[in-house]
């Protein structure tokens, strides 16, 4: 998981690397942003993940 | 619609494995309701359009894509997704989380979703294992599900 928030992290610090500008219908900026968004939403989402995990583990180490 | 497919119940999660080889009609299954997708890509670097159209349109609000190509899936599916909407701007009802998971065993995939897979504060209870082609027989699953801790 905390490799999946550093994949994401790197993605959203150089979209360029992982889009393809030939299949962008639209503003490439715009297009960046979605892209930004919903990478952050999922860094987010792996994050919550992380502190289940480790809640779950602190239960169980009791 | 899938024929004579019956849902595994375990401790109040609905899972079905399918071999993707007709149109899918989950939602029956599912009664509609949101579910987590594990897409079984394995050494594939293609999904089927018509997978991945079906997927973005579906409740599937959390997707595992499993196998060593699933990074490049992952992006593929991604543009798809936000390719969509005007602006490419995915509202917050339609958010799909996707992860990419290349090393790590079945069991320790079905953990996860059983486990910590959400969506926006709630847990997902309806579980989808979704194999482009057979990587993995039906028994293998059968054993990973069983062997698979719910917490």
């Amino acid at each position: 998981m905390k490799d999946q928030i550093d994949t994401h992290s790197k993605k959203i610090s150089n979209v360029e690397k992982s889009i393809n500008p030939s299949k962008i219908k639209g503003d490439s900026n715009k297009y960046k942003e979605g892209l930004v968004k919903k990478w952050g939403k999922e860094i987010e989402n792996f994050q919550a993940q992380i502190d289940k995990i480790n809640n779950y583990l602190k239960k169980y180490d009791k | 619609m899938i024929n004579n497919i019956k849902p595994i119940l375990k401790e109040g999660k609905k899972i079905i494995s399918i071999v993707y080889n007709n149109i899918l009609d989950v939602d029956t299954i599912f009664n509609g309701n949101n579910f987590v997708c594990i897409l079984i890509v394995n050494s594939s670097i293609f999904v089927p359009p018509k997978i991945v159209s079906w997927i973005l349109k579906s409740k599937c609000k959390y997707l595992y894509i499993y196998g060593q190509n699933a990074e490049k899936i992952e992006n593929l599916i991604d543009h798809e997704h936000i390719s969509q909407y005007e602006n490419f701007n995915i509202p917050n009802e339609d958010d799909i989380i996707t992860m990419a998971i290349k090393n790590e065993s079945l069991s320790e995939v079905l953990f996860m979703a059983f486990n910590f897979a959400s969506f926006q504060d709630k847990s997902l209870d309806n579980i989808l294992i979704l194999q482009i082609e057979k990587t993995f027989s039906f028994v293998e699953i059968d054993n990973a599900i069983k062997n698979t801790k719910v917490i």
